[in-house]
């Protein structure tokens, strides 16, 4: 109460943010299947409202309820983000929640000015953590809200004031998502990734208003199943189809490293940087047609280590820096790379263990979070890991703990779970990390997947009209198919590979299929495709009814 | 000096009629069905034991020879006073290589050259029909030592095992057969390396498979003799060898892989055995 009172007065410590803290995240929670249901595709399976949600969770853990100090209680929440966060959503979410503390830096207390000079650094932050950002996403939210907060705080010295006008501005400029991007306008649906960002803004400023009560889910209720609302946002990551030839990798070695400098002269040579750490090392991470310039560059601020460059293209090779060889084995596993894939069901889940892999329950319906990426790497003995993101909506989570995790990790970004089984078969156990990862990634790009699931609602996505209760046919993640019953659209999905191209068809089960489904499809599979070696397996996953795999 | 002969297990493979020919003396291993033990070749031919196999309910299991079976091929060549090479199938796979060396301690009166060639079948009858051949040749016991020691960087084998029912059973794969993928129908390629069966490469297909074993005999090329073995497969193993026809200088032949080895392998098994040209070995 005291710190409420203080807040009206135009400020706000550390119990007051850990306490508006709490509420937002509630808030957030009691409006996650609201988010969750803006999903560009019609199918339910949005998880960008839960993933958010278990992210802040993450960050109110790490925070002590009684710091009296603001800037410990972001620092702390930041941290927590960044560890736990879920999906693509949570990594930026994660990142906005890094600017934010980056700006209150040591402040005790935060004033409207150093609230809306947060504000801003959470947006740039985030924008950085995205290569190639799209307008029309939570960053353009968060850019419209740090701008009408700086202009607020000129006028009125009050903390509820500033954030009440941040919070309307960022309202305009969700609403005008949908015209943005042309997967949310065909949709009719605005950014998941900005509703749930307003969300928590919101919930701030109830707490500060005095409005605490929370709707509260009913006991014992699941946080919703999980993905796709960020969807173009993510094609924007999603490089592996992406024109850059070398995977650049090195440690900068040198005292007082500016990590913003570097990541903005490296920005110009590539695509898909990271740029980690900052003081004496920083870890970078770069796509790029020229890896020489790359490392030209970063020679010149300090020591080189651990120099990798893979031609992504072709076969990797190896180009500078260290010699690779098999490393020595761990008697359990004789690959001189470790394996992690992120799994959905249990069936999935079983099928990589068998391959040799450590697995991560999540995927389509449930994101993992950067620190079960980041265990699951720590559990394989060997230095080199290669994680399968299985989902593109991982795939920022896994370049996260990539960045994060002491050993040498390598996201091949697998989109579909076939791909994950694909690269795996693809290992070669005699061959050095190199020709590993480059034999994986070549065998991810061959593989074909098609996934049937059932329509939620009507819509138009890329010229599919879908009626509710359809059959949506995607192939490669992409919805090219619909109609009523599952075979004709699975026949139209083969059809499209096309299948006869190919040698094995794997079905995998569902969740929610039938044994009957199941035998009708295998039957008509047999039938039009003779000369496919037709397997089936059961995936256990939830949502899609069937996903099949050509290899 | 007397003259110089070849001893060797029936693991080898080596057809009869060239063991024959080459005088090699072939002591059998043995496989047993429920209660019914058959000496290898000399009581139970590949033929039938694939027919059993397919028929029996009892899955086989095989037995080194004895001790006394060694002692009595190395007396009976040390009494006519030859001087003998034994060339055995991987001691790690194995206690035939063991076994002949408690039999050569037991016979002061034979000189003895015990040779683990680390491998099985062709790729260890391979040891034997050149060290048969040098013999034949009057080559001293040194040279043939000598050569035996040089091959080994040029001979390799690679097999696709059709399941892995049996591979598993027998226990006689290492490291790594947890990783196999046990759940999806694999066709593993597997290699013998260091004395081991370690798997190479997970398969979906048998098309896929040959592709891959042409590939290595591409890798290796040129072959100065390859030797094409199946278990009870022959149409696949027609296709095999033609894959491998274009890399392969010498002999080209197709043998069956006998009981011992299909009790292992289990059938539909295929695979080949490689000898690199001279030179052009891995060192």
């Amino acid at each position: 109460m005291k710190g409420a009172a203080k807040a009206e007065l135009g400020q706000c410590d550390g119990r007051t943010l850990r306490a508006v803290v709490d509420t937002a995240t509630a808030w957030l929670l009691a409006h996650a299947h609201e988010v969750d249901a803006l999903n560009v595709y019609p199918v339910p399976d949005g998880d960008t409202g839960s993933n958010m949600s278990e992210t802040m969770r993450a960050a109110a853990k790490e925070a002590a309820d009684d710091e009296a100090n603001a800037g410990a209680v972001a620092a702390a929440l930041a941290h927590g983000a960044l560890m736990g966060a879920r999906g693509n959503s949570g990594v930026i979410l994660s990142q906005l929640l890094r600017g934010f503390a980056h700006a209150v830096g040591a402040a005790p207390l935060l004033t409207p000015p150093v609230l809306a000079l947060a504000l801003q650094e959470a947006s740039d932050t985030a924008y950085r953590a995205v290569m190639r950002p799209v307008e029309g996403t939570v960053l353009t939210v968060s850019r419209m809200v740090a701008a009408e907060a700086a202009r607020a705080a000129t006028e009125k010295p009050e903390c509820i004031f500033v954030l009440d006008r941040a919070l309307r501005s960022g309202q305009i400029a969700l609403a005008e998502t949908q015209n943005q991007l042309p997967a949310l306008q065909q949709a009719g649906v605005v950014d998941a990734g900005g509703r749930g960002y307003l969300l928590l803004l919101e919930g701030a400023l109830r707490h500060l208003q005095g409005k605490r009560a929370v709707p509260t889910l009913a006991a014992g209720a699941e946080i919703p199943p999980s993905t796709r609302a960020f969807a173009n946002l993510h094609a924007q990551l999603d490089h592996f189809e992406g024109g850059y030839g070398y995977c650049t990798e090195f440690l900068i070695a040198a005292s007082g490293l500016d990590e913003h400098t570097a990541r903005a002269e490296l920005a110009n040579l590539g695509d898909s940087l990271l740029v980690v750490g900052g003081g004496d090392v920083l870890r970078v991470h770069i796509h790029t047609q020229d890896p020489g310039r790359a490392l030209s560059y970063a020679a010149g601020l300090g020591r080189l280590r651990r120099v990798k460059v893979q031609d992504m293209s072709e076969q990797f090779e190896e180009f500078a820096g260290e010699q690779l060889v098999p490393a020595p084995l761990a008697a359990d596993d004789p690959l001189p790379v470790g394996i992690v894939a992120v799994a959905p069901g249990a069936g999935f889940g079983a099928l990589f263990e068998s391959l040799g892999a450590v697995v991560v329950t999540g995927g389509q319906s449930m994101n993992p979070s950067t620190e079960e990426i980041l265990a699951a790497v720590a559990r394989r003995p060997q230095d080199e890991v290669v994680v399968l993101p299985n989902n593109k909506n991982v795939l920022l989570t896994a370049q996260q703990a990539a960045a994060l995790s002491g050993k040498t990790v390598h996201v091949l970004p697998t989109r579909t779970v076939p791909q994950g089984i694909a690269a795996l078969l693809a290992v070669r156990f005699d061959q050095t990390p190199t020709q590993i990862l480059a034999d994986m990634g070549e065998a991810a790009r061959h593989a074909r997947t098609a996934e049937l699931t059932i329509a939620v609602r009507d819509a138009e996505i890329a010229g599919v009209s879908v009626h509710t209760g359809d059959t949506l046919g995607l192939l490669d993640g992409d919805l090219v198919a619909s109609g009523s019953g599952a075979e004709p659209v699975l026949a139209d999905l083969l059809a499209r590979m096309p299948a006869d191209r190919y040698e094995v068809a794997t079905l995998y089960r569902g969740r929610d299929a039938t044994t009957a489904q199941t035998e009708a499809l295998l039957a008509f599979l047999r039938a039009a495709y003779p000369a496919l070696q037709v397997e089936q397996q059961s995936g256990e996953q939830a949502h899609y009814h069937f996903v099949l795999s050509v290899e | 000096m007397g003259e110089i002969r070849i001893v060797t297990d029936s693991a080898s493979d080596i057809p009869a009629a060239l063991a024959e020919a080459l005088r090699i003396v072939v002591v059998p291993l043995s496989v047993q069905f429920g209660p019914k033990n058959y000496r290898e070749r000399e009581e139970l031919t590949s033929t039938q034991f694939y027919d059993m196999l397919a028929k029996n309910p009892n899955f086989p299991r095989t037995s080194q020879p004895s001790v006394g079976n060694f002692e009595e091929v190395y007396r009976e060549l040390a009494g006519q006073g030859a001087e003998i090479i034994s060339i055995h199938l991987s001691s790690k796979l194995s206690g035939t290589f063991n076994a002949a060396s408690l039999a050569a301690a037991n016979v002061p009166e034979a000189r003895v050259h015990l040779v683990d060639t680390l491998t099985a079948s062709m790729a260890e009858g391979v040891y034997a029909l050149a060290a048969a051949r040098m013999a034949a040749d009057g080559q001293p016991a040194a040279a043939i030592l000598t050569a035996i020691e040089a091959l080994r960087s040029r001979v390799f084998v690679i097999f696709m095992l059709d399941s892995m029912t049996h591979v598993q059973r027998g226990g006689r794969i290492g490291r790594a057969q947890s990783m196999i993928g046990a759940l999806l129908n694999i066709k593993p390629l597997l290699i013998i390396e260091d004395g081991l069966v370690t798997p190479r490469q997970r398969t979906r297909t048998t098309a896929r498979a040959l592709r891959e074993m042409a590939n290595l005999a591409e890798e290796r090329a040129p072959l100065a003799e390859a030797h094409v073995m199946h278990a009870n497969a022959p149409q696949v193993a027609q296709e095999l060898a033609a894959l491998l026809q274009p890399y392969v200088r010498g002999t080209l032949d197709i043998d069956v892989l006998g009981a011992v080895i299909g009790t292992h392998a289990g059938a539909g098994t295929i695979g080949f055995v490689g000898v690199q040209a001279e030179g052009e070995g891995r060192s």
